[in-house]
């Protein structure tokens, strides 16, 4: 559980920085940058659905 | 070697599992609520709101959809989706549409994260199977507007197999790539795995055995969890043949496990499926008993699936399957499609029990059944044809086989003998039940 627990936090991470990297990518208008980012927030979807669901209902 | 894909998910209790799915269901009501004007107007025109589903029993009380929905959607804005769309058209970055088997075809928009989840879906299926980095994976399919294999082309290299795209080939070319690179896998639909395997012993001389072949996975028809026609496949390809379930406008929501359970597991990390009387519409909990399945993507979010009414005909298993995965295991699989049912001289029939049953003669090779209209009599008519090295009496057979229809249907058939090659072949879903009566 704990380990769940700490790859939940690490999700939660890697979600905010891609926002992040988005919301810089929107501002300087670097499409590269946008569209890269936007597929790593759906695979951190992916990871979400994998532990950090789950984890809601476990805890 | 690991055996699940998500052992969080996969062996989670019951329970908790319950506990998920209402989570996400209420999240997926939510979302499509505020995004998509057919889900809402459907919502509020039956005086629901979101906030109303308080427990699991309350799910219930949200309005079903059905495929002619959704082709009325489809004819208004945005083009070509419709307004059930709940993601503006520029977040869509995959087409791909039904097979229009049942009518017009509805077109499906996904986000690249429902392709992601797509792909994610058919990662549990290939692993569960046995689909490891090691597998050298053969895809045998046209990669057109159809969504086939195509999850399960990326589910397979995202788990780490080789994957070799086998699309404009030919049967035997595909074939004699599969023994060029000695090919672990593939998957194709029951109709396809079969002629693939009469195609490489009638014109290659290859027996399909000898090409090592470890696993199949079979998708798109039933067969795979008939047992005759599984047998079959496994006997002319000396390997496990594994049946999968999903749908365009579901997504991947069932599979076999390695263990063969004679049923299919529902994802129900990632769907919520029910069963309920085709009848009174009541909620079938216990066994055994067949019913409707009515299935909700939990986390689908382009052109969400909440509450479709399938048609499928399913029945829960009285068994846990000996994998221990707690994900709840359909007996038989997909047994049929309650709009596929059809009265033949006043009986209830359905085209797979036709199919059951014609897959124990290993003497037959191809067939298909035609229902026209002599007068006022229906009239029932199995076309077949023998396999080529089939040298015995084939009286004896056909006599056989009219009994056992019989027993099975309670028709009698008529049985013609038709000339190899004359009937036709598939690739992808095989209609091998023709009903001609309306059109007379």
């Amino acid at each position: 559980m704990d380990r769940l627990k700490a790859m939940d936090e690490n999700i939660k991470n890697l979600r905010r920085e891609a926002e992040k990297l988005l919301q810089l990518a929107d501002q300087e208008d670097l499409e590269a940058v946008r569209r890269n980012a936007k597929r790593i927030l759906a695979s951190v979807r992916m990871l979400e659905l994998e532990v950090s669901d789950p984890l809601e209902v476990l805890d | 070697m690991r055996e699940y894909w998500n052992p969080v998910l996969e062996t989670m209790s019951g329970e908790r599992l319950r506990q998920l799915q209402f989570k996400k269901f209420k999240r997926v009501l939510q979302w499509a609520y505020e995004h998509s004007p057919f889900y809402r107007n459907l919502y509020r025109e039956a005086g629901l709101e979101p906030g109303d589903i308080k427990s699991f029993d309350d799910i219930r009380k949200v309005p079903k959809v059905d495929k002619a929905m959704l082709r009325e959607s489809q004819l208004k804005e945005p083009f070509p989706y419709g307004d059930i769309l709940a993601v503006p058209t520029e977040e869509i970055v995959v087409f791909r549409q039904t097979s229009g088997t049942t009518g017009l075809p509805v077109y499906q928009g996904d986000t690249w994260q429902d392709w992601e989840w797509w792909t994610e879906c058919w990662c549990y299926v290939l692993w569960a199977q046995g689909y490891r980095p090691t597998d050298r994976v053969f895809f045998p399919f046209g990669y057109n507007v159809f969504v086939a294999f195509w999850a399960a082309h990326y589910a397979a290299e995202k788990i780490g197999c080789e994957v070799v795209p086998g699309g404009v080939l030919d049967t035997e070319a595909r074939i004699l790539k599969m023994k060029e690179l000695k090919c672990t896998a593939f998957l194709a639909t029951p109709t396809y795995v079969l002629g693939m395997a009469t195609t490489a012993r009638e014109k290659l001389g290859i027996d399909p055995k000898e090409l090592g072949i470890k696993r199949i996975t079979c998708a798109g028809e039933p067969g795979a969890s008939i047992p005759s026609t599984k047998q079959r496949m496994q006997e002319a390809w000396g390997c496990p043949v594994y049946d999968h379930a999903g749908a365009t406008e579901i997504g991947a929501w069932g599979f076999e496990c390695a263990r063969q359970p004679g049923g299919l597991h529902v994802n129900e990390g990632f769907f919520l499926l029910e069963i309920e009387d085709p009848e009174t519409g009541e909620p079938i909990e216990e066994p055994g008993r067949v019913g409707k399945m009515v299935i909700t993507a939990l986390d689908r979010i382009g052109k969400p699936c909440i509450r479709f009414d399938s048609k499928d005909l399913v029945k829960w298993a009285d068994y846990n399957c000996e994998c221990g995965r707690t994900f709840r295991v359909l007996e038989g699989g997909v047994l049929g499609r309650a709009d596929d049912i059809t009265k033949v001289k006043g009986v209830l029939l359905s085209p797979s029990a036709i199919e059951e049953v014609v897959r124990l003669f290993p003497q037959i090779d191809e067939f298909e059944t035609v229902v026209t209209k002599r007068g006022d009599v229906d009239e029932i008519t199995l076309r077949l044809e023998f396999k080529p090295d089939f040298s015995g009496d084939q009286n004896q057979v056909l006599e056989r086989l009219r009994r056992e229809l019989r027993v099975k249907t309670n028709l009698n058939f008529k049985i013609e003998v038709c000339p190899r090659g004359t009937l036709p072949r598939y690739e992808v879903k095989a209609r091998r039940f023709k009903d001609l009566r309306e059109k007379e």
